[in-house]
């Protein structure tokens, strides 16, 4: 098991140091952020040069990076740019709201997912599981930022139950509805053929056999062993979640990660969208290091092979 | 293995649950407004205004308007109930974060004005204006010394008079007990106008870009307590009045130091919290979320008609305009000409439209050739259907053809101009005359942006088809501002390319200043780009230096517009229509300078 974690954790820190690179470099490539916060009226070539120097843009990239990364690791204070404030201020505060909103959606999408899943596969062939599979190809192939703009549209605008954006528990309805639409449909999916491969296995055959009630062979004999790929799913899912805020956060003005970031790259603020993405990618390698090491931990295969 | 799955899947739900639940409840520090139902196992302390006190144990007795305190000497948790009335009467009960701390000693009623902001303000001070986002704020709070009002005239403001003395001096009286937002901090006087404009135009600032230099290098001399003179090191001053009401905006010196922010930027905390003595008090930034202002009581000019503006931050359009429909916000900016139909199908809002002080033109490299021909610049202006652009990009409401230099609001332009009507044929002929000349007009790159003004890259792309139109090669080359104007505005370009013009601009003089006039250190536009017949320069400076609408101003500025209309250093394009959606308990009518002041708002009673 020691070995098991100690090859996961160097792969997740390369993970990372591979993500710092790519992000650092593409962000650099997008555009000349002094460029950017010189007013227009006094963009001269002149006052650009002196905005690269105060930002430190003017260096060479590899000097900035190790710059840059160096004073991350260390927890030293880096200001955005644009906000002139600690980018762990800035990007802590917003990925706190994100994890709402992906924690929302997952939480969601289980309560969904698990019954109507075990309904669907149970009846198969009915009205409910056509149903069924009709949400789940639809949650699957509709873009999030277009449920988004629909439910905003249908449930905000047309019928004002919801308040259209902004912060507060009524306020983060939307949002998570959104997120977990796909997630609900893809844990949907997953949980009905489950299902359906793990009712025709001996065990449950047995069960019945033995003369168990309906309810009891489901729940103790195959909902338990169906739900196992479904938990390592969701834990997969939950760094998805958090990729999909951030198209559906901007949307709903909800100032979380994808926010934060959606912004950054417009203003070109490399400290929030390195910082930001840099984070997001720590916190994903974590959520997956610990879906591995409870599934290696769950299937001894796995930590074996 | 089973039971561990069963009994992570728990962890994990409650602790999802509770993530959201405390997090939801925990981010959001505003009380909570919910109706009616409220399960008191608690003790309520209902305020109400008091005409009487009555002692109730254990139970809410709710007789509006009666007023009850509820005294508790076992107090577990105290919540406060406030009843507000509306135009409808409604209760509404606000049930607050609960706290130890006692409740406020008086019940406020306030009539919040809740506006739309593109983006988060980076911060707002006066030295760091980077858009109008920062101003729409910084004006309500810290005001300038004179400021345009609505017909493009100048109000004073702090300034209680002033006068043109001489090409470079200026003097101004300021207005006597104008007070700050908080009383330690006194009143305006010279020292605290003499440390605002200094700070607003300080080295390390960005304001100073904007300022024309004779105005960055000024001195001022304290006259009296309340009276000072602002000297420039050269003429070029016609500028002042805009400056001094977009960029100069007056706070305590004493605040400034500090903060940190005056004499040397050190923490620059004025531009987190700013501070003055202007009609609203800056209450709280949620960075990207909203910021919020309460009326000064001690305002020294007209009661505002609202009690708080509460600036929400919405990037997304489609977001900005689905508020706006539903009520969440009041009054929405950059309200998009495509939205019209559905705007004017809604019974509760009304647009409100003011011609604004931008017009987007194609700058043509006047030295480069083909541009140097002047039949080529006429033929690209001839070639474009302003009139279309407006009617059917800009729906016929957010935009007016383009027809000379001087912007159409101002007392200077000529009512009969015509500028360069769409003639295709004319075009063409003007073409062929200069091709038979042996101009070589060949294929035309024409840049414009895709992020900068209301549909600036479509208006490129019709320009760009027109052009197309009467058989010339275009390479239409859209892009980010932020790639286009840094060698456009530093004098790289040798193409045609789209820019605007705007910002409270109001003066006649102010274009030609900025796009026409020739200098030669540091090098103009106008030397760079349209390079224009020496003597006029000196028309550009006789103009800068007459009053804003006076007679000699309007003549001046006529006569320049014409012989640059007719040298056609651009592509006139078209003039913005500023859209504003307003609710319609909001009576409200917008600024030509594209900022949102809301110092005369009121709701419909």
């Amino acid at each position: 098991m020691y070995q098991f974690f100690t090859h996961r954790f160097l792969q997740g820190v390369v993970t990372i140091l591979i993500v710092s690179v790519v992000v650092f470099v593409f962000v650099h490539a997008s555009g000349d952020p002094a460029a950017l916060m010189v007013p227009v009226e006094d963009a001269t070539p002149q006052a650009i040069q002196e905005m690269r120097e105060r930002l430190g843009t003017d260096r060479p990239l590899y000097v900035q990076y190790f710059s840059f990364m160096g004073g991350f690791w260390r927890g030293d204070t880096i200001k955005s740019f644009r906000y002139e404030e600690p980018i762990t201020d800035v990007v802590g505060r917003a990925i706190i709201r994100t994890m709402i909103l992906a924690g929302g959606a997952m939480v969601i999408g289980i309560v969904l997912a698990v019954p109507l899943g075990t309904l669907a596969a149970l009846t198969r062939g009915s009205i409910l599981d056509v149903i069924v599979r009709i949400i789940a190809v639809f949650g699957q192939s509709m873009p999030s930022f277009w449920v988004a703009m629909l439910l905003m549209l249908y449930i905000s605008v047309k019928l004002q139950w919801l308040p259209v954006s902004g912060i507060g528990v009524k306020h983060a309805i939307l949002p998570i509805a959104t997120l977990s639409f796909f997630q609900t449909a893809l844990l949907l999916r997953l949980m009905r053929s489950e299902m359906l491969e793990v009712i025709h296995t001996d065990y449950v055959r047995t069960a019945r056999s033995k003369g168990l009630r309906e309810f009891v062979v489901v729940y103790r004999h195959a909902l338990r062993n169906a739900a196992i790929p479904i938990v390592t799913m969701a834990g997969l899912q939950l760094s998805g979640l958090i990729q999909g805020a951030v198209v559906v956060e901007p949307i709903f003005a909800w100032p979380g990660l994808g926010f934060v970031l959606v912004n950054a790259i417009f203003l070109k603020d490399y400290p929030v969208v390195v910082g930001g993405a840099l984070l997001a990618a720590v916190l994903v390698t974590v959520i997956n290091l610990l879906v591995d090491l409870f599934y290696g931990y769950l299937d001894p295969r796995i930590r074996v092979s | 293995m089973t039971k561990w799955t069963v009994k992570l899947k728990v962890v994990l739900a409650l602790v999802l649950a509770l993530v959201v639940t405390v997090a939801c409840g925990g981010s959001s520090a505003e009380p909570v407004v919910v109706e009616k139902e409220v399960v008191v196992e608690k003790e309520v302390i209902k305020e109400v205004p008091v005409e009487k006190q009555v002692v109730v144990e254990k139970e809410v007795v709710r007789e509006v308007p009666k007023v009850e305190v509820v005294e508790s000497e076992k107090v577990i948790e105290i919540e406060k109930e406030v009843v507000v009335e509306k135009e409808v009467v409604k209760e509404v009960m606000v049930v607050a974060t609960p706290t130890a701390a006692p409740p406020p000693a008086e019940e406020k009623q306030f009539r919040t004005l809740r506006v739309s902001q593109l983006a988060n303000p980076i911060q707002l001070s006066c030295w760091f204006i980077t858009g109008v986002d920062e101003l729409d704020v910084l004006n309500h709070v810290s005001e300038p010394m004179i400021r345009f009002n609505r017909e493009g005239a100048l109000d004073n403001i702090v300034a209680e008079a002033w006068d043109y003395e001489s090409p470079t001096s200026y003097l101004f009286n300021i207005r006597k007990g104008v007070k700050f937002h908080d009383p330690a901090y006194g009143e305006i006087t010279a020292e605290d106008v003499e440390a605002s404009l200094k700070a607003c135009y300080k080295p390390e600032g960005q304001t100073k870009g904007r300022v024309p230099p004779p105005l960055v290098n000024h001195e001022l001399e304290i006259v009296d307590d309340y009276t000072v003179r602002v000297k420039m090191p050269a003429p070029g001053t016609a500028e002042l009045p805009n400056v001094m009401s977009a960029f100069g905006f007056i706070t305590s010196k004493k605040y400034l130091e500090e903060t940190g922010s005056w004499p040397h930027t050190e923490q620059d905390g004025f531009g987190k919290a700013p501070f003055g003595a202007g009609a609203f008090t800056f209450e709280e930034w949620v960075q990207n979320e909203r910021m919020v202002m309460e009326k000064f009581p001690d305002y020294w000019g007209p009661d505002p008609g609202v009690d708080r503006i509460e600036w929400r931050i919405i990037p997304d359009a489609f977001t900005r305009k689905s508020e706006f429909l539903t009520g969440g916000v009041d009054v929405l900016p950059f309200l998009l000409p495509e939205w019209q139909p559905e705007i004017a199908a809604n019974p509760d809002v009304h647009i409100e439209s003011v011609l604004s002080s931008r017009f987007v033109f194609v700058v043509l490299p006047v030295r480069e050739a083909p541009y140097n021909d002047k039949r080529v610049r006429k033929a690209l202006n001839y070639a474009v259907n302003k009139v279309e652009i407006a009617e059917q990009l800009f729906r016929g409401t957010g935009a007016i053809p383009l027809t000379g230099v001087t912007h159409p609001f101002l007392p200077e332009v000529d009512p009969d101009r015509v500028g360069y009507p769409y003639d295709p044929e004319k075009a063409k002929s003007l073409l062929d005359e200069a091709r038979a000349d042996g101009v070589d007009v060949g294929k035309i790159t024409f840049m414009a942006t895709n992020d900068r003004y209301t549909l600036d890259k479509e208006t490129g792309e019709a320009v760009a088809g027109y052009w197309r139109e009467i058989g010339l090669d275009v390479e239409y080359i859209p892009q980010s501002r932020s790639v286009l104007f840094p060698p456009g505005i530093g004098l790289e370009l040798k193409v045609p390319w789209m820019i605007g013009n705007g910002n409270a601009l109001l003066r006649a003089s102010t274009p030609y200043f900025y796009w026409l006039e020739k200098r030669p250190e540091p090098r103009s536009r106008g030397d760079y780009y349209a390079n224009g017949p020496d003597e006029w320069d000196d028309l550009i400076v006789k103009l800068s230096a007459t009053t804003s609408g006076s007679e000699e101003s309007v003549k001046l500025a006529r006569q320049l517009d014409e012989l640059y209309t007719e040298y056609a250093p651009w592509v006139f394009l078209v003039n913005y229509v500023d859209l504003y959606g307003v609710h319609n308990d909001v009576l409200w009518k917008p600024y030509p300078h594209e900022y949102r002041l809301f110092l005369d708002v009121k709701f419909r009673d």
